[in-house]
């Protein structure tokens, strides 16, 4: 709706006769503002109210730290002392070699670095879920906002600090979203937004790297004759599958290691497990193993393994937790994995 | 020559395939727009209309999953209305919006319209040989005065004779209810006189109290803004019916006017009653109901609170009675005569931009809250269910007023009629809206039944968007499922 100035001056004007009064009614103020700037933000906020509730969790706080430190004064300690012994014997080759050691070690630093923020992002991002299911009647309203336990402006900073982190042709759709919303969008409406603006791009993109993954395992273990390279396979397409949904999902520094522990426990305390077990290969395998040798069946099996694994770290990856039961997700993927199998 | 004909027969067959696929790809629903008058179902089947065609240019509608997923190709208004049906006015209430500065004009006769929505399909192994699709929807719309007629179906002649009677009690002060009243007398005379025996439908006599009812009727329904059952509503809608003999009967009060059984009008009165319920009301379910997979029941739910909590129940019956129409689990008579196949159904309380959007949430919960064993019954029978406040087009703008550092959310609106010292742009903080029927007490209203805002202005089909509220969501619900 366009507006010229004059016009937004008369509309300014408060039509006394009509305010309503009364039980139900508000008076009106003599003087008052209008705040132009607020209107995407309607709702009030008390900051002090907001702060995301921090695990109370300390259980073993000190071991991580204290065993990173001394392990890192260990190995230090001995990098030293061979750098040094060099020295004194080959100058000439031991600092070309202190300054290898000291470029490795700043490295090493700087990705550990990376990966503690990663962790410390992706831990808040499971208490920013466990706080969103808590608070979710069911999968499309939530409490009314008045109470303070979860505000607009909180939102769209978390959202804000997620996408932020994303690869740049998903980021590039929170403004997007950030426009879309309207004053009259609900937290829950908002929260829908984001899911359909700026996380579906990056689920389809993950549901697409599970699948290539799972299929090319299930390739590979049909084709191989040693059991040896399955493992090998297993483990180093696994490996990948994870760092590369890691790295769409925004924690692209998070270890493959951690990625797998971490989903794991997660879906164990979520009773994501459930939907795990529930779904087993014969899903798939059903008249699967009619049509095709049982070597390929075998493949087959391992992708869905492969497929199951990927998604539970997705499921703990992602910005939100799914709206859609998970079994029906996990059918779908399996469906498009048996399709891709066939074909 | 030989060449010549092969190749024509094979681009002919090309043709045909091609014809013959697409014909195939694409698929038809119905939709129907259902209401009270003064809902706003025109105005709802107008921007509906409008948004779907400027979906990709101009329209803001973040919530269709199909436009963000890029598969949304375009909506076109179809030729394919076979002439049996009036069309939707659509270019006249385009024309009202944006050269007369008015809303569309209120609905007065069943009429449909048909969109075609081109699509993408997602990706399946179909797709890849055909990814372009079709979709076909019906917008039907009818004029909600004849959704008071359901309730008929179930009344003989007397029984309905007696509750009309009560119904409109409360309006035996208006002119033309004195006019109604005197007319009935002066026929009451005649019968009882026997002088005009027998009385005949075409007797000036039973005209004249014909016309008198409608009258009264019709004087109701322009001068309150209350939730009065008007019946039979074809006499204030009549649609193609008008000045046909199935619109000539009235209710005849025996307690009023006692009548022998012998007496002549009382089969008179009583078959114009059965034909009208054989002839009018259940063509008018089985055509509208049954071809329809979803529906949108739109409810001004403010002018109801407005009313307070007696207008409010009255409002709760007859969405009541709309909903015994979907009510298709049990057994009972409408189950048979019109055999719905309702897949989803949308109630939206509109006009919500009558009210800050801090308040949307507790429209909804109301509206929900007058339907809970309904939809309840709905959902166990598999049927999709939605409530929402939409407004089809924002007539008013948010504004937050601080007031010793509070902020208070206010509307803020340009008013349709005005008296000529005042300002036509009003900012109204309304009151705080009630989530359930017992927060709303029995004289307080909801106090903004006296404002009647303008559509937007300088408004452009094609060039500007047009505001809505919550209209991406009724898109995408009603038809989202069906372009995956």
């Amino acid at each position: 709706m366009t507006t010229s100035k004059s016009v937004m001056k008369q509309k300014d004007r408060v039509l006394t006769a009509k305010i309503i009064k009364g039980v139900v009614g508000k008076k009106l103020p003599e003087t008052f503002q209008t705040n132009q700037n607020d209107e995407k933000l309607p709702t009030k906020v008390n900051n002090d109210d907001l702060e995301i509730t921090k695990s109370t969790s300390v259980k073993r706080k000190w071991f991580f730290p204290a065993l990173v430190i001394l392990s890192s004064l260990f190995v230090g300690g001995i990098i030293l002392d061979v750098v040094l012994n060099i020295i004194q014997t080959r100058p000439w080759l031991g600092y070309p070699i202190a300054l290898v050691s000291v470029g490795m070690i700043s490295l090493a630093s700087y990705r550990f670095r990376e990966f503690l923020l990663s962790r410390k992002r992706v831990q808040k991002l499971q208490q920013f879920k466990s706080r969103l299911m808590e608070i979710q009647l069911d999968h499309s309203i939530l409490k009314q906002t008045e109470h303070g336990e979860i505000a607009l402006p909180e939102i769209q900073d978390i959202f804000k600090e997620f996408s932020e982190h994303l690869p740049l042709k998903f980021s590039v759709n929170y403004p997007a979203f950030l426009s879309s919303i309207e004053p009259h969008h609900e937290l829950d409406e908002v929260i829908k937004l984001y899911e359909i603006m700026v996380l579906t791009p990056v689920d389809v993109a993950a549901k697409q790297l599970i699948i290539q993954d799972a299929t090319k395992l299930s390739g590979i273990v049909a084709i191989s004759t040693l059991p040896l390279i399955d493992t090998v396979a297993t483990f180093w397409l696994t490996q990948r599958l994870l760092k590369k949904l890691a790295t769409l999902y925004g924690y692209p520094a998070l270890s493959s290691w951690y990625l797998m522990k971490s989903s794991f426990n997660s879906a164990l305390i979520a009773g994501g497990s459930e939907a795990l077990i529930q779904l087993s290969t014969d899903d798939l395998l059903s008249g699967l193993s009619e049509k095709i040798s049982t070597r390929i069946a075998q493949g087959a099996a391992a992708g869905v393994l492969s497929a199951r694994l990927g998604f539970t770290a997705q499921v703990f990856l992602r910005h939100l937790p799914f709206a859609e039961k998970q079994p029906s997700i996990l059918k779908q993927i399996s469906k498009e994995l048996k399709q891709q199998l066939i074909s | 020559m030989k060449g010549i004909f092969i190749k024509k027969s094979i681009s002919n067959l090309l043709n045909e395939t091609q014809k013959q696929l697409k014909k195939a790809s694409s698929q038809r629903i119905q939709i129907g727009v259902t209401g009270l008058s003064g809902s706003g179902k025109s105005t709802f089947v107008t921007s509906l209309i409008t948004q779907l065609l400027t979906a990709n240019s101009v329209a803001k509608l973040p919530f269709v999953e199909l436009i963000n997923e890029n598969r949304w190709l375009g909506a076109k208004l179809s030729n394919h209305e076979n002439g049996e049906y009036m069309r939707f006015p659509y270019e006249e209430s385009v024309h009202n919006l944006q050269q007369l500065d008015s809303w569309p004009n209120p609905t007065t006769r069943e009429s449909r319209i048909v969109l075609e929505l081109t699509y993408i399909a997602k990706s399946s192994i179909w797709s890849k040989f055909w990814p372009e699709r079709t979709l076909e929807i019906e917008l039907i719309d009818y004029p909600g005065e004849w959704l008071s007629d359901i309730p008929l179906l179930d009344l003989d002649y007397f029984a309905w004779s007696a509750e009309i009677s009560t119904n409109l009690k409360p309006f035996r002060d208006f002119d033309e209810a004195k006019v109604f009243k005197k007319k009935i007398l002066s026929l009451h005379k005649a019968i009882q006189s026997g002088k005009d025996e027998p009385v005949s439908e075409n007797s000036i006599k039973y005209l004249q109290v014909v016309e008198a009812y409608k009258s009264w009727l019709r004087a109701i329904h322009d001068n309150t803004n209350q939730y009065v059952i008007l019946q039979p509503g074809r006499f204030l809608s009549p649609g193609h019916l008008e000045n046909t003999p199935l619109l000539n009967f009235f209710p005849w009060d025996l307690n009023q006017f006692p009548l022998n059984e012998e007496c002549s009008i009382i089969p008179l009165l009583k078959n114009r009653f059965r034909t009208y319920q054989k002839k009018v009301i259940t063509p008018f379910l089985t055509d509208f109901f049954s071809g329809c997979s979803r529906q949108v029941i739109l409810v001004d739910l403010v002018n109801a609170v407005n009313g307070g909590k007696e207008e409010v129940n009255k409002l709760q019956q007859i969405l009541k009675n709309v909903f015994k129409i979907h009510d298709y689990g049990t057994n009972n008579w409408l189950r048979r005569l019109i055999n719905p196949n309702i897949e989803k159904i949308l109630v939206a309380t509109s006009k919500a931009d009558l009210l800050p959007p801090d308040q949307h949430r507790k429209m909804q919960l109301l509206l929900s809250s007058l339907l809970t064993n309904e939809i309840d019954t709905l959902k166990q029978k598999g049927c999709s269910y939605n409530a929402l406040a939409i407004s089809s087009i924002r007539a008013t703008e948010n504004r937050v007023i601080s007031e010793n550092g509070h902020d208070i959310q206010a509307v803020c609106g340009r008013l349709e009629q005005v008296a000529d010292d005042q300002e036509n742009w009003v900012t109204v903080i309304p009151a705080d809206f009630p989530e359930s029927v017992k927060l709303l007490e029995v004289k307080n209203g909801h106090g903004l039944q006296n404002l009647k805002f303008s559509p937007p202005q300088n408004w452009r089909l094609g060039k500007d968007a047009l505001p809505h509220i919550r209209m991406d969501q009724v898109i995408d619900f009603l038809v989202g499922d069906l372009m995956g």
